[in-house]
């Protein structure tokens, strides 16, 4: 793996494109259901949940004076305890890696590729992550500003819509009809996760503090475009329109006309591989970080593999979108109560370090 | 091991193979080591026919030289007619001229007169004259790296000159070059130049080392050098940029890049360099600012529609019929309807045959090269649509793609372009668009991982490096340009004048 340090660009990229996933798809019609009208702005209420738990992580930084996650923890905390949280991030980590995966090449069946079997789709993604996870953090965050260059394209693309806009579309009534404004929330910040990764980072970004404020700049990118689409679509589509429409992101992309090109949603839906290869390689390489700090001496690549390899097996089990919605939505729990059970965690072992140094 | 090691060692490609056997000596050392006399001497050179023996017997003097390795009337001016008038005190004089450099070294004898030497041997010792002075090519035009506005010259076949073509363009006593042999055969000649004060003497070490231990047997060209010193051997995309014009070498000299020259070859080596360097041309500083800045962006574009212009013709013609306009879409489907192979196929078809054009007007006499555009533009072209054997869109979109290919200025990463675009027209055949994405994405991660003499490939894109943009992708005026590049990491970062 290279020395070299993270730039803080690199980083609120790489938290961006982390951040952004299958869940864009699907956020207005999320919103639409469970938010009611106008429910675009549950986006900033779950924005602000999220930064104030960066800020937790951003804490953990400080107060760690830039020390690792696993060594803070081992600091204050029993290994007895630890092993058996990391053993459980292990393997749920790589999960939701592979999970996002297969959501990602689901969808892709069911609008594309009917006839091929979700698991080659897979697998071809699959390589690409695996190349690109072992090739360290620091190529990773490379490879990763160009993905996001690439994807970033569509955003003046979507402004292309505008012209389809109407205001009367957003109606004056917010979070009306809606069927549960909690369960929105989270769906919302759910829409967010990847951030909690970042508290492994620690050791790999450059050693100021300034890059703390570029994990805010990452999540203020990925809320402005989580914001730009469902604002977008609720005044593209009407509010019923919305909760009908599997993929309403698509169906809008579905409307942009270039001159040689037209119905662009499936090449634009293609070209978020990009951003899927990202998600996952952050929580395969979190993954395999994790394993590295239970057993340091195996190899990198191999852990890798076998990461890939167990999360592919379990994988196979769920076949259809809803049931691997189900899954997801399981993992997604669980994982957001790592990411603010990791940095209190921390903050605990932090405070009985200091306990101790205050006794002794 | 790797894997490519392991194919190679299959093949009996192993390194140390082929030279176990008891009869072959190590190169270079003599084959009756002792003494230097003139007739161990001889015997060195045994067989040798084009060696030149001269004996003097008023001086009893003997010359011993290849004729067409040395100055021929500097070799009678200098050393020929001093010797024939010396008388004895006039000769041990004529000897104490630095020129004649003593020496009892057999080993050494020999690669000074293969280095084009004068050996002299006289009963007082034996000396070394250096008049090396072979017949050369004179300095012309680059064939490979033709430039419209800006200086015309060239380097040749002979390091001397391009060194001298070199020091004739930067005047500076802080332009150091580090001279070493590459080869055990051809010993060929390496010079290692660098600016002292402006390059990172870590990556001037670094190159040094790398080229000591090179362990090959024979060298031809620069473009060799630099394929036995880069990172990473195995990668498609070349790591260090080549050019034969001695304006860019200077040019990346004063930015604080290394260049090394090998002898017997016109391309020059600069190290360390970006993928992005390879898509500007000296043109783009000589023209106007925003002529360069509109030249360099079509190369960018050149290069996209290069990689993606057939491989998406592929994927929208086997899988997404749906995204082509109305329009178009009858005279596609009318053109498509004819051609009895799957899009794949016939684009392979098509990008080989142009390959073939290339390759085949490459290697041929320039008057038959044109013969050959016409047969592949006329006969294949329009006689493959009218037989129904590939769609006119498919001519445009192969034809536009081997045009833009060509517009990249580096023969060498356009050859790599090229064969990248393969991999993706399979891989769009496969499975359409998400083939597509995915072989950008393989590509994207490979280039990132590349480096130059350790240093990032992609800079400055990743890692982000927002000052230097403004001579990489677009070509700003002279009065912004403040900094030297971040990837040369020199300690002299702005030029002195320059520092506030």
């Amino acid at each position: 793996m290279s020395k070299e340090k993270l730039h803080r660009f690199q980083i609120a990229m790489l938290l961006f494109n982390t951040q952004c996933g299958v869940a864009i798809f699907i956020l207005p019609r999320l919103t639409a259901i469970h938010l009611g009208t106008n429910g675009w702005l549950g986006v900033a209420l779950a924005y602000l949940v999220v930064s104030l738990n960066i800020m937790l992580i951003t804490l953990v930084y400080r107060m760690g004076r830039g020390a690792s996650i696993f060594r803070i923890l081992g600091d204050g905390l029993p290994r007895f305890l630890l092993v058996p949280l990391y053993l459980v991030l292990a393997m749920v980590l790589p999960m939701i890696g592979c999970i996002v995966i297969k959501e990602y090449v689901v969808i892709y069946q069911i609008l594309m590729f009917p006839q091929t079997s979700e698991m080659v789709l897979k697998l071809f993604v699959d390589l690409v992550v695996f190349l690109m996870v072992t090739k360290g953090i620091y190529n990773m965050s490379k490879a990763n500003l160009f993905f996001v260059a690439i994807l970033l394209t569509m955003v003046p693309a979507s402004l292309t819509l505008i012209s389809n806009f109407d205001f009367v579309r957003l109606t004056p009534f917010i979070f009306k009809e809606g069927k549960d404004v909690v369960q929105g929330i989270f769906r919302m910040y759910a829409a967010f996760l990847g951030y909690e990764l970042f508290i492994f980072l620690f050791p790999y970004a450059e050693n100021n503090k300034k890059w703390l404020k570029y994990l805010h700049l990452g999540n203020a990118l990925t809320g402005s475009v989580y914001l730009l689409v469902t604002v977008l679509c609720y005044g593209f589509f009407n509010y019923n329109e919305l909760t009908d429409l599997a993929f309403p992101l698509l169906d809008m992309f579905g409307y942009l006309k270039f001159p040689f090109i037209e119905r662009v949603q499936n090449f634009l839906y293609s070209a978020f591989l990009l951003s899927i290869v990202t998600t996952a390689s952050m929580y395969y390489w979190s993954g395999q970080i994790v394993v590295a700090e239970i057993f340091p001496r195996l190899p990198g690549k191999g852990v890798v593999f076998i990461l890939m390899a167990g999360s592919i097996l379990v994988a196979m089990i769920p076949k259809t979108l809803p049931e691997v919605e189900k899954w997801f939505g399981v993992l997604l729990y669980f994982e957001s109560g790592v990411a603010f059970g990791l940095p209190l965690l921390a903050l605990l072992s932090l405070l009985i370090q200091k306990g101790r140094k205050s006794h002794a | 091991m790797s894997i490519f090691r392991k194919v190679a060692k299959l093949f009996g490609s192993g390194k140390g193979s082929g030279s176990k056997s008891p009869e072959v000596h190590p190169y270079g050392t003599p084959q009756a080591p002792g003494p230097l006399t003139l007739e161990a001497f001889l015997q060195e050179f045994k067989d040798c026919g084009d060696l030149i023996t001269w004996h003097m017997p008023a001086t009893s003097a003997h010359l011993v030289y290849f004729d067409h390795l040395v100055d021929i009337p500097t070799y009678e001016q200098e050393i020929l007619l001093p010797l024939q008038h010396a008388g004895q005190e006039g000769l041990q004089e004529l000897l104490r001229q630095s020129r004649f450099v003593q020496t009892t070294d057999t080993v050494k004898a020999v690669k000074g007169v293969l280095d084009g030497k004068v050996a002299l041997f006289l009963p007082e010792g034996v000396y070394l004259v250096n008049v090396y002075n072979p017949e050369k090519r004179s300095i012309q035009q680059s064939e490979s790296e033709s430039a419209i506005t800006g200086p015309h010259d060239a380097f040749i076949e002979m390091i001397e000159t391009n060194l001298s073509l070199i020091r004739r363009k930067l005047k500076s006593n802080r332009l150091k070059v580090i001279q070493l042999n590459v080869g055990e055969l051809t010993k060929t000649k390496v010079a290692v130049l660098y600016v002292d004060g402006i390059a990172k003497k870590e990556f001037v070490d670094n190159m040094v080392e790398r080229i000591k231990a090179i362990e090959f047997n024979s060298l031809y060209d620069g473009t060799m050098l630099m394929q036995m010193i880069d990172d990473f051997p195995n990668s498609l995309f070349p790591q260090f940029q080549t050019s034969e014009r001695p304006d860019v070498t200077i040019s990346k000299l004063a930015e604080g890049k290394i260049v090394v020259l090998a002898d017997q070859s016109p391309s020059a080596i600069v190290a360390p360099s970006s993928f992005f360097e390879f898509f500007t041309t000296p043109d783009d500083y000589y023209n106007r600012w925003a002529v360069g800045t509109a030249l360099r962006l079509l190369r960018y574009i050149a290069f996209i529609i290069t990689i993606s212009l057939t491989s998406l013709y592929v994927a929208v013609t086997t899988y997404h019929y749906e995204m082509i306009p109305e329009n178009l879409l009858a005279s596609l489907t009318e053109s498509r309807s004819r051609v009895p192979f799957p899009p794949i196929i016939e684009a392979l078809i098509m990008e080989t045959t142009i390959e073939m054009l290339r390759e085949a007007g490459a290697r041929l006499p320039t008057k038959i090269g044109q013969t050959i555009g016409i047969v592949g533009g006329i006969v294949i072209g329009t006689a493959a649509v009218e037989a129904g054997f590939t769609s006119n869109i498919l001519i445009i979109s192969v034809a536009m793609s081997a045009i833009a290919s060509f517009v990249v200025p580096s023969y060498i990463m356009s050859g790599s372009i090229r064969l990248v675009r393969f991999g993706l027209i399979i891989l769009a055949g496969m499975q359409g668009n998400f083939g597509f994405m995915v072989g950008v994405a393989l590509i994207i991660i490979h280039l990132s991982k590349l480096t130059s003499l350790g240093a990032p490939y992609t800079i400055p894109a990743a890692p982000v490096k927002p000052v230097d943009w403004k001579d990489i992708f677009i070509r700003a005026p002279f009065w912004s340009f403040h900094e030297r590049p971040s990837q040369a990491k020199s300690p002299n970062k702005t030029p002195n004048k320059m520092k506030k």
